[in-house]
């Protein structure tokens, strides 16, 4: 009786008191950041945009990788913005390509444009080749002679490509040698253990050979004793490429050489004897002599699969110090074609392992293309690189800077604070607009000065004004929460306690300023993709063929008119960018509820 | 040789409007394991003589200069910046007024408290656990293991002010400053604080420096009272004669305001009349003399000295009518004469 009593008067109460007394017993003794992730995960919506954001993340860097066309190839023979073509309905390139079926060999030129169905390496925006131009006098001269000796030449398999009346009433032959499977990276090509450091033998330069000195990378060298000291010469920032130039005398029989290139840094001066590449050497020619002990390095010269890929000036090189081409035709130049812009030594990497790994496969325009052909799912993968850049590059500003300068500030107080203050408002009255112009017009000026000398292109003018203006405001709002929480009890008990002035600023203070920094820094992000899109709108930001979404917001605001709309154009960047922001507002709105201590062990 | 001698204490401030003298010629001394009350109303200058003891007056706008501040021997004025911060906190320790806002929240208890003994003991992270286990579990703290976890406001009032003693007395200080320790916390908890405090001065032999402004505090714990006004020593003496006879007007009429029990219930509760002066407009005489029922023609031009009334007294006061004052005072008195 009285338990049945009991029962209709149990609400369910003592269960929840019993759950409450159980996890508040499994969260005592949590850190503050375990706690914080545990709440953030207890938190939906944060921790899917967290993860929102990071899947987003890590597509944008791994762009490269994915087979999706490159997003600088024109294709402007629709003449028009293509609409979405759904991945059932467009044909995508079944199998492989095979480059002895593959057609349109004709059409295989620079300038010469691709077939929108069959994305491939060769015609599509993949474009990854040396194109050798050959002038010819007549255009009867069949080109079978001319592959035969540029295949026997490098090693591989070339393609031919179209014939074209030059200005001097000759004809222009173009041939190919496009980047294949092979020049995927390798396991045992693969530069595990770089040390990201350039080791030359120098000598004085009266000894050097004519030409042009020669140098490789060393990996992870035991060298015997008695050889001249190796020099590590720092590689400068900006060398991307190593290049390795073998002259054909020493060059191993279908040695293509490296696919490493870079600049020779300025203050290398001299010449080497012997080039190591993975520990693979060889003797230059014309180069000093090999110091006895070289004998004990025990050279070993790899074999032709080694060393594969796109040597173009060494192809070049090559060619013309080989055995004359066929009657009829002189080799007038190269260029190395590239359906990127120039790429870091990762971003080459990943290309080269997308090439392994899906082959000539990709994907169609999923997302349409815009009016000059170009695919805007790339386009939009592309852009967030430079959008998740820019954030990250404000965000660690307004960090860094920021905090630590407020923070400095509002605890000194007094003049020194004053004279800050002084500082950030003198910055904030700065027209930031101008100064852009002021400085892009400069670079344009003193382009190639610049950016040889200095490596400043726009771009860097562009992260500089960003890590002038975005850590400002930031330093503002810490100072004044600072000047709020330098009176609090608990900074005078550290005080009192003993504690040392940095001890204080970033053992207490900081800590307690933070939530205000991750709002405020989630407000700092979108709003620097806005300026980002806004200078790059003025034509001050990301130059084309670059892409940014500032870009993009740019033509598909463009597009709309009202023949046509080409909904796909704005709908899509607007998407991209609008999750994102809103996954960035969700993610500090979580973030602030999980770091405030006094919200622990609740939900 | 007293722990802690004060001679002439002198802290100024200068400000736009003048220059304050929040103290003006204080001199004490403090024995070992003695408590000393510090009286007096709200911008007396009590804790600005604590916060110059411990060398915490912001420069600028302060200025501290004395003749001598002596602890154990050393100058501390003289004492370059970082042997002070060595100092605080390990030799010299303080508890504040609002256990609420004297925790870092952000921060557990443990955390906190190991923390002083990071700064001024080698002490490896398990044995600053244990010491910070024991100074809980010292102050009455049940479960210390747990509260160590927590974060302050996980935690009463009381608990959280036991917290900030055990902190104070984790290195085991000569001096205890305790700025009005309790005036945040209920009654109950009150007496519990003092009794706490109390019985840790008698275990460590600490000496106390009792800022207060509750004159009930002061004569439960002190050994000895000073009395302050507009930042000088009115009136010192041992608690009891003190509070049997006050020699100054200004202390007499601090007693008279406290309500009593056995008071008339009916009667207005008596307070001094007029304003405490400013500071920075400090005349030549006595800076009661305008609020003083006792003041005579020469208070207003001469300032009295800290002198024993009596020749060979143990106690101080500055007032040239203490005579009259010990011939009889009572708050009964003076309403009759208002």
């Amino acid at each position: 009786m009285a338990s049945e009593e009991n029962k209709r008067w149990d609400l369910g109460g003592a269960q929840d008191a019993k759950r409450l007394l159980r996890e508040s017993k499994a969260h005592k003794g949590e850190s503050l950041w375990t706690d914080a992730r545990r709440r953030l995960r207890r938190n939906r919506a944060a921790f899917w945009c967290l993860v929102f954001l990071f899947v987003f993340a890590l597509f944008s860097f791994l762009a490269p990788l994915l087979p999706i066309p490159s997003p600088k190839a024109l294709d402007t023979s629709a003449g028009t913005a293509l609409e979405p073509a759904w991945p059932w309905t467009t044909p995508h390139l079944a199998g492989e390509w095979d480059p002895d079926t593959f057609p349109n060999d004709a059409d295989v030129a620079p300038g010469v444009l691709p077939s929108r169905a069959y994305g491939n390496l060769l015609n599509d925006g993949w474009r990854h080749q040396t194109v050798l131009r050959f002038h010819q006098e007549s255009a009867d001269i069949p080109p079978e002679p001319l592959l035969d000796w540029v295949e026997g030449v490098a090693g591989r398999r070339a393609r031919v490509g179209s014939l074209r009346p030059d200005k001097e009433g000759g004809y222009l032959r173009y041939l190919c040698l496009p980047l294949d499977r092979d020049d995927a990276p390798r396991v045992d090509f693969e530069p595990t253990g770089v040390s990201g450091e350039l080791l030359v033998w120098r000598f004085p330069l009266a000894e050097a050979p004519p030409g042009r000195p020669a140098f490789g990378v060393v990996y992870d060298l035991n060298l015997p004793e008695g050889l001249p000291p190796l020099e590590r010469v720092g590689v400068e920032a900006r060398t991307r490429r190593i290049e390795l130039f073998l002259t054909p005398a020493e060059r191993p029989a279908g040695v293509s050489g490296m696919a490493y290139r870079a600049t020779l840094p300025r203050h290398i001066e001299g010449s080497a004897a012997l080039v190591l590449v993975n520990g693979v050497g060889y003797p230059v020619e014309g180069g000093p002599p090999l110091p006895a002990a070289a004998a004990k390095l025990d050279l070993v010269l790899a074999p032709a699969q080694e060393l594969r890929g796109i040597e173009h000036e060494g192809l070049v090189d090559r060619l013309r110090a080989a055995a004359p081409p066929p009657p009829g035709a002189t080799l007038e130049g190269a260029t190395h074609e590239n359906g990127y812009w120039e790429l870091g030594a990762i971003d080459n990497w990943m290309l080269r392992a997308r090439v392994a790994l899906f082959g000539s496969w990709q994907t169609g325009n999923w997302m349409g293309t815009d009016e000059k052909g170009r695919d805007l799912f790339a386009r939009i993968v592309w852009g967030s690189r430079t959008s998740i850049l820019v954030a990250l590059a404000a965000g660690a500003c307004s960090l860094l800077i920021g905090v630590i300068y407020g923070a400095f500030s509002g605890l000194m107080g007094g003049r020194i604070d004053n004279v800050m203050m002084r500082i950030v408002d003198i910055l904030y009255s700065v027209p930031f607009i101008f100064v852009v112009i002021f400085l892009i017009t400069i670079v344009n000026e003193y382009r190639t000065e610049l950016e040889d000398v200095y490596g400043i292109d726009r771009e860097v003018i562009f992260f500089i004004v960003i890590g002038a203006i975005y850590w400002l405001t930031m330093a503002r709002v810490v100072r004044g929460q600072v000047l709020s929480l330098k009176n609090s009890e608990f900074i005078e008990a550290a005080r009192i306690m003993g504690a040392s002035t940095p001890r204080i600023l970033f053992g207490h203070i900081v800590p307690n300023v933070l939530s205000v920094v991750i709002v405020y820094l989630t407000l700092t992000i979108p709003a620097v993709m806005l300026f980002e899109a806004f200078l790059s709108f003025l034509g001050l930001g990301i130059e084309p063929p670059k892409v940014s979404w500032g870009l993009l917001a740019n033509d598909g605001t463009k597009a709309i008119n009202p023949l046509k709309i080409y909904w796909w154009l704005v709908v899509f960047p607007a998407a991209a960018m609008g999750s994102t922001l809103l996954a960035l507002n969700i993610l500090g709105d979580g973030l602030r509820d999980a770091l405030d201590p006094k919200l622990r062990g609740k939900d | 040789m007293a722990l802690l001698e004060v001679k002439d204490l002198r802290v100024r401030f200068e400000t736009h409007h003048g220059t304050v003298r929040a103290v003006d010629g204080v001199s004490f001394d403090l024995e070992e394991g003695e408590t000393l009350g510090l009286v007096g109303e709200s911008g007396s200058g009590k804790s600005v003589t604590n916060l110059a003891l411990m060398g915490l007056i912001p420069s600028p706008p302060g200025v501290v200069e004395a003749e001598s501040v002596r602890f154990k021997e050393r100058d501390l004025l003289a004492l370059p910046p970082e042997e002070l911060r060595k100092l605080r906190g390990n030799r010299i320790a303080m508890i504040f007024q609002d256990p609420m806002t004297s925790l870092n929240p952000l921060l557990t208890i443990g955390r906190q408290l190991t923390e002083v003994l990071e700064l001024h003991k080698r002490v490896s992270r398990r044995e600053a656990r244990r010491a910070a286990v024991a100074g809980l579990d010292d102050v009455g703290i049940p479960s210390p293991e747990r509260r160590l976890k927590q974060y302050p406001h996980e935690l009463s009032g009381g608990m959280r002010q036991r917290v900030m003693i055990a902190m104070a007395l984790l290195c085991k200080p000569d001096i205890l400053i305790a700025d009005e320790p309790t005036t945040a916390l209920d009654v109950t908890i009150q007496a519990q604080i003092l009794e706490l405090m109390r019985d840790l001065q008698e275990r460590h032999g600490t000496a106390i420096i009792l800022v207060t402004h509750d004159l009930g505090v002061v004569a439960g714990m002190s050994n000895r009272v000073n009395v302050m006004y507009a930042g000088r020593l009115v009136e010192s003496a041992p608690a009891a004669p003190l509070f049997a006879r006050p020699l100054h007007p200004y202390t007499a009429g601090l007693l008279a305001s406290v309500p009593t029990l056995d008071g008339d219930p009916e009667a207005q509760l008596f307070s001094i009349p007029g304003q405490p002066p400013d500071l920075a407009a400090l005349g030549e005489g006595c800076a009661f003399q305008p609020r003083c029922d006792f003041a005579v023609e020469r208070c207003a031009t001469q300032r009295p000295t800290l002198d024993p009334p009596l020749a060979g007294e143990p106690r101080l006061s500055a007032c040239f009518e203490s005579a009259r004052l010990r011939e009889g005072f009572s708050p009964a008195a003076r309403e009759e004469k208002a």
